[in-house]
């Protein structure tokens, strides 16, 4: 354990989180200017230091790890900043790429185009060459044709080249070749073999994972060159970690071998303080709400493991690499409410974006958003909102209201606003719902943490249309995802294609397969610097009845060892997926799709409280500021207390109707809740009904 | 009609309505696609979820599915309702495929499962797949034409399997008795239980939400709103009446078949009448429940309507599907159906479109898609000798979608049936479970129709067996008409576009099915599915000439392709486009 900063860059804001030993915690928010990263950096351990009264300099001795998480990537691939990539693919399959898996997202729509090719047509070379399922050599590797190819990415200016070949996953050997080829014709151009980068089976995925990886990397890697360089300047010389899309850290080398681990970093962060946050009550199921202003993420943990996918697609284009499965949905705080040709009422996808913003901003934005209605059911101040950081008047957000959607709808505007909320809390459940109950997880049994400006005021109601009984919101929770990243255990992904009916199933050699991973995972983690006590290890294993699509992963301990059947990995199947699926199927033959080994040098598990500067020292009800009026149905309107949070001493009760207002988001307790302020920054809330 | 008020569900509860409904629908989706065995079920996605209320009648048609699945469901809803009156329970499920009931092609099996809340029916929900064997004379699917309905397999009419909960044991023994690929079918059907199980929940999650009343009351208005919101898209359109015709080639000879769509707009209605000539003694007839999906789609994309649909989608039109008898409202039995899906779906889509072209705005226009190709393979397996056959819907390999005003077409996302909605199979995952090898898979070039936009790409696939002989089995005929192209968009170099099916024997030389329904391949030899491209939108030499250009250098359009179909000289070695001749040729 080591003094840490957290530094998470963002379309809007730079989040700094400065974490000590002993968990106190200190935080900045600053602009964000990916022109100049030198002086956001800055301008952020400025703040924290004249905090700490002390200088720049000095503040850097005191830490020993800088962790970073960034947009880079994810913004890169939506603003097709990427490099100019060239693909080698089997002769006769250069389109595999494109075609994708042949699906057209939206059956009624003849009008979106499909996903710009990662690599267009013209730099998808074909080769000749091809290796069948078991691995033989029908066709050897045309070598000239390579050296020809390279030659025409070189005129053609190609930056990094994706190697993509079928069944390279069972004989790399093509692969392999062709880098050492490229290295002698375009020497420096950097090259991603799809059987280094996904070994998986399925050529789709593991192709599209490979130009990412090419598309991404030289970008990526220009901008770790500069972050690093950066903070050198400024005196920090010890170990950048940075944060990936399985929800763990890794180096800048795993970076550069995977550049594909940088996508959708940033909400992937979230599960690990939700997950902390949950351990803080001994809560070891935990769903994280990230609701901010345009989206909500939304994520789980399971006894303490934190959900991952494989196949994603990332803004249209499929990962094949365990990704944190993050429910993103347009629903934030400045989500528009809007009514379609048929009268029907929606809110969002579209948002108000940070600027003009809801209407109640009063910078021009005339739309009704989700702020608007918080404001005129009461729930948010109809003066101020982010600790009076922000004007609200209260009079726009009715008048929106009124305007763009009471009226066109033959209602009045508190009925209106109500609508409003409440169909953005089930366009919000259905999202907990497709990574929980369609999961078969049960609901009753999670907590929810909360993370954004804005979830606090929503998670309530979210939680009694799902049957969630407990909700956890921190201080910190406009900065969930930039404490999750310095606390979050470094996570390496090793896999194995290994595809056999369990019948046919050698557990030796499977359980030599998992030992060599094993090896190199310990080797890893040791080479950075982490005793044998901080590693865990966690074997998986893909399995599916003969003939599923679909895989689920099977999570075995480490020191799980399966003698010499599959016995009980057939049992663990089963109940999975009957939890799953509502059913098992005993008599179908499964089939082992793929191993793998999940690494982790744990960081986390060593903290066991935060603190933060300026805690409160008054009994509740010393610390309402006010009262205002607050619907909680277009009939049920009731005076209720507003809580100045910051006043209140830990250990304080407060049972609803009352509104809790804190620097950075406003908790709504509805009836029939009570919430209490624990030692560690975060408020507990339960039902009444359950105590 | 305003009921939105008569009915007082307040906003909320019908906003909240239609998300739950999706929501629902989507979860079912999941666990079928996860859980399925078949691969046609599960690599295919040729399976629909839904969900209809207490009078049949259609309460979610969401983005995810066939449309030629779900435009149908709440025919075979209501049969099945009407057979079993009185006599339905909670925990009953049903099957049904019989085409004088609503259903498609027998493949296409239909489970439904009522759901009660307080002892009331209140709900059904709904999976219509495509089931691998039915039995019958050929194996897998695909057979051999068929000259009547009695040789294409078992037809099930609303038939109860599982009564309270327990599987009816002498029905199903008798069904699975008499199919090939019993294990994997009832894995096939355990999925399709657990959808309906999972939406079964949800359901009554939502009745007891907002109680049985207000819940009906809010069904309804939902169906009012959609059908308030096709009203106003079908006034928005000049009164008329228009005629569209599309082709039915024949196999040999030139006696295609044509079939005729009038399509009539007064004030907020529209008719559909179809004709078509006699039924056919083989598989390309349309059993009405097609027909009508058929015809529902092609008007929804007329009038640029996005789901979700719902039963008031159809209450502003009139369809006539023409005397029973013919080839668009095929009688059954006798006549056999199994084209239904594909052929003559994409024709009868296309006639409507053909209609529709001449009276919607320019900026809603659409071509054709490449018309359907599905193929199945099969032999004897070298290692195993086991029979075993492989459909896929789009043949392996698929055609192109068709262009729209404003956007060149798709490529390789088959044909219109399934609007982009069916799967490709992984290459790998098809030659580790089977004894073939994947030879080739790509993008045919000039196959993609001309147009100022471009109709989409249609997939080359080649497939060699290992060490064994193959058969090739197939229904539609794709080697005669290319794909509707409207707008004045037309295609010079025509032969690319359309579709070809051939045996490479190993010496090289190519045999064309031409229109036989069945290919041999030698051992050594291939075989090989060019599927056509789809249609274009607009006057290809108004196409934007560094549109062309980028298309030549991807190799989508050839540089002989440029000239004659988009009058755009183009200089081979490096790509420049030659604006004098350009200016000639364009100016014919």
């Amino acid at each position: 354990m080591s003094h840490r900063l957290g530094i998470d860059i963002g379309g809007t804001f730079t989040d700094f989180v400065l974490l000590s030993e002993s968990g106190d915690l200190q935080v900045a928010k600053v602009s964000s200017n990916p022109e100049d990263l030198a002086s956001v950096i800055d301008e952020g351990l400025g703040q924290l230091a004249a905090e700490a009264d002390l200088d720049i300099p000095n503040l850097l001795q005191k830490f020993d790890l800088v962790v970073h998480g960034t947009t880079i990537a994810t913004n890169a691939l939506i603003q097709g900043k990427l490099a100019r990539t060239g693909m080698l693919c089997t002769a006769g399959f250069r389109d595999i790429l494109e075609l994708r898996e042949g699906l057209k997202e939206r059956r009624y729509d003849y009008i979106q185009p499909p996903p710009t090719p990662l690599v267009p047509r013209h730099l998808r070379l074909p080769i000749v060459e091809r290796i069948n399922k078991d691995g033989a050599v029908l066709q050897p590797l045309n070598e000239s044709q390579v050296r020809a190819a390279a030659a025409a990415f070189r005129a053609e200016g190609v930056e990094a080249v994706a190697v993509c070949l079928l069944w390279s996953i069972v004989n790399p050997d093509h692969e392999e070749r062709i880098r050492e080829l490229l290295a002698e014709e375009m020497p420096g151009v950097p090259v991603y073999l799809s059987s280094a980068v996904s070994p998986q089976l399925r050529e789709y995925p593991r192709f599209s994972t490979t130009a990412l990886c090419a598309a991404l990397g030289n970008r990526l890697h220009d901008y770790i060159g500069r972050l690093e360089s950066n903070l050198q300047a400024a005196g920090f010389h010890k170990a950048i970690r940075y944060i990936q899309c399985n929800g763990g850290t890794t180096s800048a080398a795993g970076l550069r071998e995977r550049p594909v681990l940088a996508l959708d970093s940033g909400p992937a962060a979230g599960p690990a303080a939700g997950r902390f946050f949950g351990r803080l009550f001994d809560i070891e199921n935990v769903i994280t709400l990230d609701m901010g202003g345009t989206s909500l993420d939304v994520s789980l943990v399971h006894q303490g493991q934190i959900d991952t996918a494989k196949n994603v697609d990332v803004h249209r284009y499929r990962v094949a690499v365990p990704m944190v499965n993050v429910r993103t949905l347009g629903a934030g705080g400045g989500s528009i409410a809007w009514i379609d040709d048929s009268g029907l009422l929606h809110v969002g996808p579209q948002s108000a974006e940070a600027w003009p913003g809801p209407a109640c901003y009063g910078r021009g934005g005339g739309l009704a958003t989700v702020t608007d209605a918080n404001v005129a059911l009461g729930y948010f101040s109809d003066r101020q909102l982010l600790g009076g950081a922000m004007a609200i008047d209260g009079d726009l957000a009715r008048d929106s209201i009124r305007d763009t959607i009471a009226r066109p709808l033959g209602v009045d505007m508190l009925e209106a606003a109500y609508a409003i909320y409440t169909l953005v809390n089930e366009n919000m459940a259905n999202a907990v719902r497709q990574v929980s109950t369609e999961q078969g997880h049960d609901l009753r049994d999670f907590a929810f943490v909360c993370g954004g400006g804005c979830s606090g005021a929503h998670a309530a109601r979210i939680a009694e249309s799902l049957g969630v009984e407990r909700i956890i919101v921190p201080r910190v929770a406009s900065l969930l995802c930039s404490f999750g990243a310095v606390i979050a255990d470094v996570r390496h992904d090793y896999s194995r294609n290994y595809a056999a009916h369990f019948t046919d199933c050698d557990a030796g050699d499977i359980n030599r397969q998992f030992d060599e991973m094993m090896a190199s995972a310990r080797a890893d983690l040791a080479a950075e610097g982490f005793e044998p006590e901080h590693i865990r290890l966690q074997r998986t294993m893909d399995v599916r009845y003969l003939g599923e699509l679909g895989v689920l992963t099977l999570t075995l301990a480490e020191d799980e060892l399966f003698a010499n059947s599959m016995a009980a990995v057939e049992t663990l199947f089963d109940q999975e997926h009957e939890r799953a699926f509502t059913f098992a199927d005993p008599d179908c033959e499964r089939e082992l799709m793929g191993l793998g080994v999940i690494a982790y040098g744990q960081r986390e598990a060593l903290l066991s409280r935060i603190s933060m500067p300026g805690s409160g020292a008054q009994a509740p009800e010393d610390a309402v500021s006010h009262s205002r009026q607050a619907s909680f149905s277009p009939e049920q309107t009731l005076d209720v207390p507003v809580y100045d949070g910051a006043r209140v001493a830990f250990g304080g009760e407060i049972e609803g109707p009352a509104v809790i207002e804190e620097a950075t988001t406003t908790i709504l307790v509805p009836p029939g809740w009570r919430v209490r302020l624990d030692d560690s920054h975060a408020w507990f809330m339960w039902r009444l009904d359950l105590d | 009609m305003d009921s939105t008020k008569k009915t007082e569900v307040d906003i909320t509860t019908l906003a909240t309505m239609q998300g739950a409904l999706a929501s629902i629908t989507d979860e079912m989706s999941q666990v079928v696609v996860r859980t399925a065995r078949s691969p046609v079920f599960k690599l295919a996605k040729d399976f629909s979820c839904t969900l209809c209320d207490w009078q049949a009648r259609q309460m979610i048609q969401g983005d995810a599915e066939l449309p030629v699945h779900v435009g149908s469901i709440p025919f075979v809803c209501r049969a099945v309702a009407e057979a079993y009156e009185g006599d339905i329970a909670p925990g009953d499920t049903f099957l049904c495929n019989d085409p004088a009931f609503g259903g498609l092609h027998l493949n296409d099996v239909a489970l439904l499962r009522p759901v009660f809340i307080g002892g009331e029916l209140l709900f059904w929900a709904v999976i219509r797949a495509h089931w691998l064997d039915l039995g019958g004379p050929s194996p897998a699917d695909l057979r051999r034409a068929q000259s009547d309905s009695y040789g294409e397999g078992i037809r099930i009419p609303p038939l109860k399997v599982i009564a309270a909960g327990e599987p009816c044991d002498d029905v199903m023994r008798l069904y699975f008795n008499n199919i090939r690929f019993p294990q994997q079918q009832h894995s096939d059907m355990l999925a399709m239980i657990a959808a309906a199980e999972i939406a079964g929940r949800r359901l009554r999650a939502m009745a007891e939400k907002y109680g049985i009343a207000v819940t009906r009351s809010g069904i309804e208005a939902l169906y009012d709103m959609t059908e308030r919101r096709v009203r106003k898209a079908i006034a928005d359109l000049p009164d008329g009446s228009q005629q569209g015709e599309s082709w039915l080639s024949a196999r040999s000879g030139d006696d295609h078949k044509k079939i005729a769509a009038q399509v009539t707009v007064t004030g907020d209605r529209m008719a559909i009448t179809l004709s078509s000539p006699e039924q056919l003694r083989e598989v390309r007839n349309s059993p009405f429940g097609a027909t009508h999906a058929a015809v529902g789609h092609a008007v929804t994309i007329a009038l640029g309507l996005q789901p979700p649909f719902n039963d008031g989608l159809y209450r502003a039109l009139d369809i006539d599907y023409g005397p029973l008898g013919t080839i668009t409202n095929a009688q059954v039995p006798p006549a056999p159906t199994l084209g239904c899906t594909t052929q003559p779906f994409c024709e009868i889509v296309d006639c409507v479109r053909d209609a529709l072209s001449k009276i919607i705005p320019d900026e809603r226009q659409t071509a054709g898609w490449g018309p359907a190709a599905s193929i199945v393979l099969a032999g004897i397996h070298p290692d195993t000798g086991a029979f075993y056959g492989h459909f896929h819907p789009n043949g392996g390999s698929s055609g192109g979608g068709g262009a729209a005003y404003g956007a060149d077409g798709w490529s390789g996302v088959g044909s219109e049936n399934s609007g982009g909605a069916v799967l490709k199979e992984p290459v790998e995952l098809l030659e580790y479970e089977m004894p073939f090898l994947v030879s080739r898979l790509e993008y045919r070039t000039d196959s993609g129709g001309a147009g100022r936009w471009r109709g989409g790409l249609a997939v080359d696939t080649e497939w060699e067996p290992i060490d064994h002989e193959q058969t090739a089995r197939f229904h539609g005929t794709i080697d005669t008409f290319p794909a509707l192209s409207v707008q004045g968009a037309k295609s010079t170099m025509l032969e690319p576009k359309l579709g070809q099916r051939n045996a490479i024997d190993p010496d090289g030389c190519v045999r064309k099915s031409g229109g036989a329904s069945r290919l041999h391949s030698a051992r050594g030899g291939r075989l090989e599915m060019c599927p056509p491209g789809g249609g274009g939108v607009g006057d290809a030499f108004e196409r934007d000439v560094d549109a062309v250009r980028r298309d030549v250098i991807n190799g989508f359009v050839s540089i002989d392709g440029a000239a004659l179909d988009y009058g755009v000289v183009i200089d081979p070695d490096n790509h420049a486009i030659n604006e004098t001749e350009t200016a000639k040729l364009r100016t014919r």
